[in-house]
């Protein structure tokens, strides 16, 4: 079938995971392949929290900008910077 | 059969096998299940039901939570120093305050659990925290410049509703629906009696899931068990200015009574006995909970500052929340804010037409 020839099957090898706390969701390779970190929570975050009030980003133990591109098999870790309450 | 026969099926059957076949269902991981659909004019892929789906999900199950048995608790003397912070902030100030704390464990040893208390704004019924870069830890009095801090995640976070119940209000569930994990409120502060409620609560994917708080926390008091002075210099209890007018109630503070300190509260603090919790807010029915005091030389802790946007709708939401019974006061807040809000659109209409 034509078209089905054109859609990407899935890549299930070496994923990355994002973690907000201790919560964490798995993108696979073609989820990621190429993107940024900020691009990832933007895009998957939401799954796990505000991407919005995420401020920090922890990649294998080491604060990192938001334009680091994401390799497989790593784990990146956001983290929110302010609250209220009420 | 013969064996001719036999080897000619397994030829067709390996030809059949080595064909790739185009799946009709479409599986994404997370865009849901495609089919292609043969359409009278052509062929394309649209949503669809999944053919294999075995379970229906609704509402209730959604609402259900099963609690690990093997958490680690936050240990009693860590909890106590928090409970002791935010009586603190219920005894020692002129007027009763919120306060707030972010948890972290160790990421190594998960039973290790970290308070830091964030440089804060706080009114009797808010809690302001532009950033958690500046914090300072409960127990050891570090200050932190970064957050979180090297091997160490946030788990959650906890803050008090000094004498009001121990709820979740709809400011808590803002932001904390988007920061899973432990969520906590210390309210029903009773100082005379020394009693306070817990309300506990896990956090994740964007719901709220009510716990049993001695699942999470051993809440046992610890004789002697402080909290870092240091801390105190992170919270800003300062009350906001308000600018006099002849048009509308000016007070320079709106606080809540609070009796005399007792002198031998010092000797309950450190008494086991006195301490316990309670579901059932506390509450001195017979007193007036709220009063404009105009002399704010009568405040001892609290410095003046200007007036933010926020602390007007703090104070508002504030009374209303203590005068949710009498509907008499809430519709003379009513009037009030209406008549101010009339006010401040002929303000602004002069201002724009100018």
């Amino acid at each position: 079938m034509a078209f089905f020839d054109q859609i990407r099957t899935a890549d299930q090898s070496s994923p990355v995971t994002l973690l907000l706390n201790e919560e964490s969701i798995t993108l696979s390779a073609d989820q990621f392949s190429g993107k940024t970190v900020s691009q990832l929570f933007g895009e998957y975050g939401h799954q796990l929290g505000n991407v919005t009030r995420i401020n920090r980003f922890v990649l294998n133990g080491e604060i990192v900008p938001g334009t680091t591109v994401v390799r497989a098999g790593e784990t990146v870790r956001g983290a929110v910077s302010s609250e209220s309450k009420g | 059969m013969t064996v001719q026969e036999v080897q000619t099926i397994q030829e067709v059957e390996a030809v059949q096998e080595s064909t790739p076949v185009a799946p009709n269902i479409l599986r994404t991981r997370r865009d849901g299940v495609w089919e292609v659909y043969d359409g009278v004019w052509g062929s394309y892929i649209r949503p669809t039901d999944d053919p294999d789906a075995n379970v229906v999900i609704d509402e209730e199950n959604l609402k259900q939570f099963d609690l690990k048995e093997d958490i680690h608790r936050i240990p009693s003397e860590l909890w106590t120093k928090w409970v002791r912070l935010c009586f603190h902030f219920v005894d020692k100030v002129s007027s009763s305050v919120e306060v707030s704390i972010r948890i972290l464990r160790n990421q190594d040893d998960p039973s290790q659990y970290r308070f830091l208390v964030p440089k804060q704004k706080v009114s009797g019924a808010s809690v302001r925290v532009e950033n958690f870069d500046t914090a300072v830890d409960i127990a050891t009095g570090e200050e932190i410049i970064q957050y979180p801090p090297d091997g160490w995640i946030p788990v959650g976070s906890s803050h008090s509703h000094n004498t009001m119940q121990a709820f979740f209000s709809g400011i808590d569930d803002k932001y904390e629906l988007d920061d899973p994990g432990i969520h906590l409120v210390v309210g029903s502060i009773d100082v005379k009696n020394m009693k306070y409620a817990i309300a506990a609560s896990v956090v994740g994917s964007r719901r709220r899931f009510i716990v049993d708080f001695s699942k999470l926390i051993d809440a046992t008091p610890v004789n002697g068990s402080e909290f870092h002075e240091k801390v105190l210099d992170y919270v800003d209890a300062a009350l906001p200015k308000f600018i006099a007018t002849t048009n509308y109630i000016a007070p320079s503070k709106w606080t809540k009574k609070v009796s005399k300190i007792d002198d031998s509260l010092d000797e309950k603090w450190n008494n086991p006995n006195y301490w316990g919790w309670d579901e059932d807010a506390y509450m001195e029915s017979s007193s007036d909970p709220f009063y404009w005091e105009s002399d704010s030389n009568k405040s001892k802790s609290n410095q003046e500052y200007g007036l933010a946007v926020w602390d007007v709708i703090d104070m508002a939401s504030d009374y209303a929340r203590k005068n949710a019974d009498d509907q008499n006061r809430l519709h003379t807040l009513r009037d009030e804010l209406m008549d101010f809000i009339n006010d401040l659109d002929v303000s602004l209409s002069v201002f724009v037409n100018s």
